[in-house]
């Protein structure tokens, strides 16, 4: 256990981070590290603190304690927008996208480029996913699975290095998730790093490189896959209640 | 992969097909829908400047207040129909514009023009310092405060005498007007006409650069972002959307005119005090306006500006108590009934194009 998956520096730690709610110790003491160019996955029972950890590490919410740092830069007093800006994009638990706007302006409005490349690119992409057909209809009008294709295409617009996915697969049928599998392996051989949370144990196991399993805020147990599959504390925390 | 069920794919299959139902795509010559109405809008430009030629004072100063509430609720939809950020506002830059146009000619004799754009002016840079701090405040709270600075500077004004001159308020020179001229060259007769009515062009003018504004910003990726911030301010930062710069920008954008208003408006009445200027009347109609005509859009201000200036003005000629009354129950029925306005009303029974664009 705690052996880096590789030896390259991370580009994400997360040092001792820390989020009181009231009397929630929502998240207490975290550290992990993020391994470039992998998948990394952060597991725990729902209200385990995956959620909340995820807010501190994007700027959606403010640590009490304890620092992130993103490719040497301390990001953890950042703005949301500027932490986006250094190359983390995001994804929501719930879809978030802009309802009263059509699908290829929820693109457009997040691109860095000028307005005829945007719409180019925002093309592009919705062809990618096969969402050409419904390019201007407002997102709220769009069925649950292409808006959960919607917002990760959202995400690539802006072309982040790292992506952070909160529970990507929850309430997904089995064609969707091929789909979104897909589209996560395209970005892993573009270069790219993720990182994200599910509760569905089986998927996590076999996409992950290497496992944070959260458990009452805390970090119970760190590794790949293999090892946390045997983890008698991790076993305890998800069918010892 | 586990827990897979038969029904779901087909249940896809379903949704996927169900998609492929007709959808709101823009036909081709609504790409150029941009152009109709600016042949539409130079048109209306062509006829309200000739206006005053053919009707009398009575109806120029309707047609005058008809072009203030354009500007007004025209830019109040910049930050507030766009981004959601309801602002009561308008009032307090109304009469901030009011004085500070009234107090320069007053006190420096400046000529009106340059007074009028310092007065637009003036409340930009003040929303530019308040913005910072009100507009991290979501919804209802932004609202209440920008209400209360509007009181705070009713209040400041009329404490402050030595500049302000307090509540006796502030005298203007009254414009010279021309014995009419309707004979000899068009130019002649043109320049006696504008000269007559100069507070009726100015108006004109401001509303049609409040509208060009407007459409710069709704056809615009900053329109853009402004939606997004309304549908979701959370995600949009999340995207890397500069949140803070851009309501701010709006807010500025959008406080201008009612700056500049209130000086045009000041000259206009010729004399001016703290309850006549600084009247929370003037953020309503500002409100009202744009949701009966349709927030969020180009056209909705407008339209709602000439439909509700109008017909309160015959309510108000029959009976001037029915009035407030009048005002209140329609804003309720247009919300409860209506919620898009007249513009989606039109849209709806496929009278206008829908598109949110303009």
């Amino acid at each position: 256990m705690d052996q880096p998956v590789t030896n390259e520096a991370p580009v994400l730690s997360v040092d001792d981070l820390s989020k009181r709610f009231g009397g929630v110790q929502a998240v207490d003491k975290v550290s992990l590290d993020i391994a470039p160019g992998r998948i990394t996955g952060v597991i725990g029972p729902n209200g385990s603190g995956k959620s909340t950890l995820f807010n501190l590490m994007t700027g959606v919410a403010r640590a009490d304690s304890g620092a992130v740092t993103f490719q040497g830069t301390d990001i953890t007093r950042l703005s949301s927008d500027r932490i986006n800006r250094l190359g983390i994009g995001r994804t929501f638990q719930l879809t978030r996208l802009f309802g009263k706007m059509s699908a290829i302006e929820n693109l457009v409005v997040v691109s860095r480029h000028d307005r005829a490349t945007a719409e180019r690119n925002a093309a592009e992409l919705l062809d990618l996913v096969s969402l050409g057909h419904v390019r201007d209809e407002y997102a709220e009008n769009l069925s649950y699975g292409q808006q959960k294709l919607l917002e990760f295409v959202r995400l690539m617009m802006t072309d982040p290095s790292l992506i952070m996915l909160d529970e990507p697969f929850a309430g997904v049928n089995p064609i969707m998730e091929r789909r979104l599998l897909d589209t996560m392996r395209a970005w892993l051989d573009a270069g790219k790093t993720i990182v994200l949370t599910d509760h569905e144990m089986a998927i996590m196991m076999e996409i992950c490189d290497d496992l944070y399993v959260l458990d009452y805020g805390e970090v119970i147990a760190h590794g790949p896959p293999a090892v946390i599959r045997d983890d008698e504390r991790v076993m305890e925390a998800y069918f010892g209640r | 992969m586990s827990g897979v069920t038969e029904e779901t794919p087909a249940a896809e299959l379903e949704r996927a097909r169900e998609s492929g139902r007709p959808v709101a795509r823009l036909p081709r010559w609504e790409r150029h829908l941009g152009w109709l109405y600016l042949v539409l809008l130079l048109g209306a430009v062509a006829w309200l400047a000739w206006f005053p030629r053919l009707a009398n004072a009575y109806n120029v100063t309707l047609a005058l207040t008809v072009l203030l509430v354009i500007a007004l609720a025209t830019s109040w939809n910049i930050l507030s129909g766009f981004s959601g950020y309801t602002s009561f506002g308008h009032a307090g830059f109304f009469g901030i514009g009011s004085y500070v146009g009234a107090l320069l000619i007053f006190y420096e004799r400046t000529s009106w023009i340059p007074a009028v754009i310092l007065a637009g002016f003036a409340t930009a840079l003040i929303a530019l310092v308040i913005g910072y701090p009100t507009l991290r405040l979501r919804g209802p709270y932004f609202a209440i405060t920008m209400l209360g600075l509007s009181e705070l500077a009713r209040i400041v004004v009329t404490a402050w005498d030595s500049l302000t001159l307090g509540g006796q308020g502030v005298y203007l020179p009254i414009l010279r007007l021309e014995p009419p001229v309707t004979s000899g060259p068009l130019i002649d007769q043109l320049r006696n006409v504008v000269h007559n009515n100069q507070n009726y062009y100015a108006m004109l003018l401001l509303a049609v650069v409040a509208i060009v504004v407007s459409y710069a910003v709704g056809t615009s990726r900053f329109g853009l972002e402004l939606l997004a911030i309304r549908d979701d301010e959370l995600a949009a930062r999340a995207m890397g959307i500069r949140t803070t710069r851009i309501k701010i920008t709006a807010f500025a954008l959008s406080s201008f005119f009612p700056g500049a208003a209130g000086a045009i408006y000041a000259r206009h009445v010729g004399l001016i005090d703290p309850p006549s200027v600084f009247l929370v009347i003037w953020s309503i109609r500002a409100i009202a306006t744009s949701i009966l005509g349709g927030q969020g859009t180009i056209l909705g201000p407008i339209i709602g500006a000439i439909v509700l200036t109008l017909v309160t003005e015959k309510v108000w000629e029959t009976d001037p108590n029915l009035y407030q009354v009048f005002l209140g129950g329609l804003i309720v029925l247009v919300v409860l009934f209506i919620p898009g306005g007249i513009l989606a009303l039109l849209q709806d029974r496929g009278w206008l194009p829908r598109t949110r664009r303009i």
